[in-house]
């Protein structure tokens, strides 16, 4: 495997691990609203 | 004659209020007393319901309720009247000295004050009317960016946040409402918010324009008996209209700090501030807790009250709720308090025979004895305090507006016309303008990256992933960006604005053939925006049959989240006719979600619906900030979901389209693991034309959100699509799209507001009506082609 894969593989992985990092933080609100929106946040029992 | 009969335009005294329950306690609360005057501003452009003008505020009432009323008509007008009453003069009295309640002055005594301990979280109650900007002084108080709906019934659930710059204080934003009856959930909610969770004060938000129907709730709250500030909102708009209250005189008649407050400007928010964290810190109580007079209708109400008070004092005492508020409480009925008071047999037949002896002396009803001795009591606050500001601009100007937008004749067209027009600018115009440049500047990175990875000579495999698997799948999401920031960006205008009340008020009538009152207009079309948090506001709604229904009908609304689904066929298969076909989705998903109503209605949810009675604020210019927040709270939840949710489910499309159940790299797809799970569906969508294993793979992913059906199909069709599908499937796709279920995060809303039974079947039955609907398209399209 060339040093460039390597480079993309580790960039791609932690894109992934963002991604995952980012949707449990939104689904840590508790109310399974993706969040931010606010009239969800006007009306969430869950804040 | 009854308030039915009254014409447009007259006047009439109340003399009786019918009715029974909850709704009865609602008229009263709103002020719909005996001897107060009403005047008929108009009727909806269906001819029910009627719009009413009391304590110079504005209400909706069906005629069936309004029926239930009897009135007296007046021959001068309530216009008159106000004028008459308008810009008076007061006698000149000696001028009232500041009381300095809330203050560390002439009230506050240090001989024998007892504050609390310094490191004591600082609770707050924030209690107030709908419609009073309760949520913008919160936001205000806290810096947080809470969102502020013109319409009834936005704030459902508390909100809580520190006060800036008091890091040892909370404030809880509690739902709007007009009293502490027991009959709505947001009654409820507040009222067990302060007798339970105990704050260490109130902060009572007054809306100075509409001051009488306000302090109502005030009251009510100094039975209470916790140190409480009243902020005396839009006094700018108070004093610019020629009116003013006497502060100093107001702080004395209710006995508590009152600050004149602009929370939209933020005037005198810090002075309010201060007198709270005073009044929390020191606990200092209401001098005021006792509003019936002794002289009044030879004192009923007042030896009725007392009498209660001291038979249930010990009660009170052992159950930990204010003795004033508990007999008041009582004597209106409140089974909840009587209950948690649990009074003996003796006790309970004594305090029946002490109301009934008040009801025939003071020949009313122990509801509207009690409604009355408070409005009596403000009435003479406002009388002496109060100079009413002439009709105000805001008012006028909303009357104007008001006689095209719910104009008899123009009332529908309009709405029509709004929202054709936010459809157009936002898929036509400025959406998809938008949208192109975004697009270029898309296909420029993808471009750059590409290049790169050819020079770096990148594994061909790696270079597949990242260009056609997440360049292709996140970036065709995220080229919608603007539509969607567009469309929500009109839907927030006209919630703030205070139009969205207006539609669901003359909305009220149709709604009712489908077994559903106007208030459940709202939560439909904020399900244009998203699913989740109209199903949330359903919460407003105060029966739990229509509640249920108008979220089993929401999901059939059509969601910005399938938007680009919308605009990715239409750009392929029907250019240039995007507004029409985009409409036109819209309108068939109504029309679906009207025909299934009338099925739920004749069977699952056979009843009518509740009473309507509703506020109708002024209009108001949205604040650019409130709206520019939205906006960017919008864009980010978006941003947030595509490189989140979409790009894992991108990547993860990618892997089972590209290898085998070996681990091998295919070159045909149709050999990968994603072909074999879909293929299984492919048998039931073949007769509705979409019988490619890559449809049904784009249906499942659209599960996980809605955006991510687009950057599948672009994946696995390799922009092929447009010759992969005839025009009747791609119509058929676009209407399997509009009906089918929604999002997981919509369904785990549902399952939460109905359970999991209801949130199951409502997925297996949008797709089997999805199946059905698309089908007559299918067949239409195929006929036509």
């Amino acid at each position: 495997m060339q040093f460039a894969d390597v480079c993309v593989l580790v960039i791609i992985a932690l894109a992934v691990l963002g991604a995952v990092v980012l949707w449990r933080r939104q689904k840590k609100k508790g109310c399974g609203c993706h969040g931010g929106c606010a009239s969800c946040d006007r009306n969430c029992r869950y804040r | 004659m009854t308030l039915k009969e009254l014409a447009v335009g007259k006047s009439a005294k109340v003399m009786k209020v019918g009715g029974e329950g909850a709704l009865r306690q609602h008229f009263l609360d709103m002020g719909v007393i005996p001897g107060a005057e009403v005047k008929v501003v108009k009727l909806a452009p269906m001819g029910d319901p009627m719009e009413l003008r009391i304590h110079e505020y504005e209400l909706t009432l069906r005629l069936e309720d309004a029926g239930r009323i009897e009135v007296e008509p007046l021959e001068e007008t309530a216009k008159e009247s106000e004028n008459r009453s308008a810009g008076k003069e007061k006698k000149p009295g000696t001028k009232k000295a500041h009381p300095g309640l809330g203050e560390a002055g002439r009230f506050h005594s240090r001989e024998d004050e007892n504050p609390l301990p310094e490191d004591t979280l600082l609770t707050y109650a924030l209690v107030g009317n709908q419609n009073c900007g309760k949520t913008t002084l919160f936001n205000q108080l806290t810096g947080a960016n809470q969102h502020v709906g013109n319409f009834p019934g936005v704030t459902v659930d508390r909100k809580d946040g520190p006060i800036r710059g008091y890091a040892r204080t909370m404030v809880t934003d509690l739902p709007g409402i007009y009293s502490m009856s027991p009959y709505t959930s947001e009654e409820i909610v507040s009222r067990n918010f302060v007798l339970i969770d105990k704050p260490k004060a109130i902060i009572n938000i007054v809306d100075a324009t509409n001051i009488e129907r306000n302090l109502y709730l005030t009251m009510q709250l100094l039975e209470l008996d916790i140190p409480m500030v009243l902020a005396l909102n839009m006094m700018d708009e108070m004093t610019g209209n020629n009116g003013a209250v006497d502060v100093n005189a107001m702080e004395e008649l209710l006995g508590i700090p009152v600050v004149p407050i602009s929370a939209a400007k933020n005037q005198g928010v810090d002075e309010l501030v201060k007198h709270a964290i005073h009044i929390a810190h020191y606990q200092e109580r209401p001098l005021r807790r006792d509003f019936c007079d002794g002289n009044d209708n030879n004192g009923a109400v007042h030896r009725c009250l007392h009498a209660v008070r001291h038979l249930i004092e010990d009660h009170a005492k052992r159950a930990q709720i204010p003795v004033n508020f508990a007999a008041s409480k009582l004597v209106e009925g409140d089974a909840l308090i009587l209950e948690r008071l649990d009074l003996d047999r003796n006790e309970k037949e004594m305090l029946e025979h002490i109301i009934l002896q008040m009801e025939t002396e003071r020949e009313l009803d122990r509801s509207a004895a009690m409604a009355d001795m408070r409005f009596a009591y403000i009435k003479k606050v406002c009388e002496t305090c109060v100079v009413k500001p002439h009709e105000s601009r805001e008012h006028v100007r909303s009357e104007k507006i008001d006689r095209i937008l719910t104009g008899k004749y123009t009332a529908i067209p309009a709405f029509i016309l709004v929202m054709a027009a936010v459809f157009f600018l936002t898929f036509n115009v400025i959406g998809a303008k938008l949208q192109e440049l975004l697009e270029l500047g898309i296909d420029a990175l993808t471009g750059l990256v590409d290049t790169w990875l050819t020079a770096a000579n990148v594994n061909p495999i790696l270079h597949e992933l990242v260009i056609n698997g997440i360049f292709a799948g996140v970036g065709g999401v995220l080229s919608f960006l603007p539509v969607i920031v567009t469309l929500f960006f009109f839907l927030s205008i006209l919630e703030d604005s205070g139009y969205i009340a207006r539609v669901a008020f003359f909305m009220d009538k149709f709604l009712r053939k489908i077994g559903l009152s106007g208030r459940s207009i709202v939560p439909m079309l904020i399900g244009f925006g998203c699913t989740v948090p109209a199903v949330m506001s359903t919460r407003t709604l105060p029966s739990e049959r229509d509640r249920k229904m108008t979220i089993l009908l929401t999901p059939f609304m059509s969601c910005t989240a399938k938007l680009p689904i919308y605009a990715f066929f239409v750009n392929v298969f029907f250019p240039g006719r995007g507004g029409l076909i985009m409409t036109g989705l819209y309108l068939l998903g109504i029309l679906v979600g009207i025909v299934i109503a009338f099925l739920y209605k004749a069977t699952l949810f056979r009843g009518e619906a509740v009473p309507f009675v509703m506020e109708l604020p002024n209009y108001r210019l949205p604040g650019p900030k409130n709206v520019g927040q939205l906006l960017w709270e919008k864009a980010k939840d978006f941003l947030q979901k595509a490189f989140s949710v979409i790009l894992i489910a991108t990547i993860l499309v990618w892997f089972l389209q590209s290898f085998d159940g070996y681990l091998n790299f295919v070159e045909n797809s149709a050999d990968s693991i994603m072909a074999k799970i879909s293929g299984i569906l492919v048998p039931v969508f073949a007769p509705i034309g979409l019988g490619d294993w890559r449809i049904c793979t784009s249906f499942l992913s659209g599960f996980m959100a809605k955006e991510s059906v687009v950057s599948t199909m672009e994946i696995l069709f390799e922009g092929q699509v447009g010759s992969a599908l005839s025009a009747a499937s791609a119509a058929s796709m676009l209407v399997f799209s509009l009906l089918y279920t929604p999002c997981v995060a919509a369904i785990a809303s549902v399952k939460r507001e109905l359970g999991t039974k209801w949130a199951i079947a409502l997925v297996i039955w949008q797709c089997v009506v999805a199946w059905f609907v698309s089908l007559i398209v299918y067949l239409i399209g195929t006929a036509l082609c």
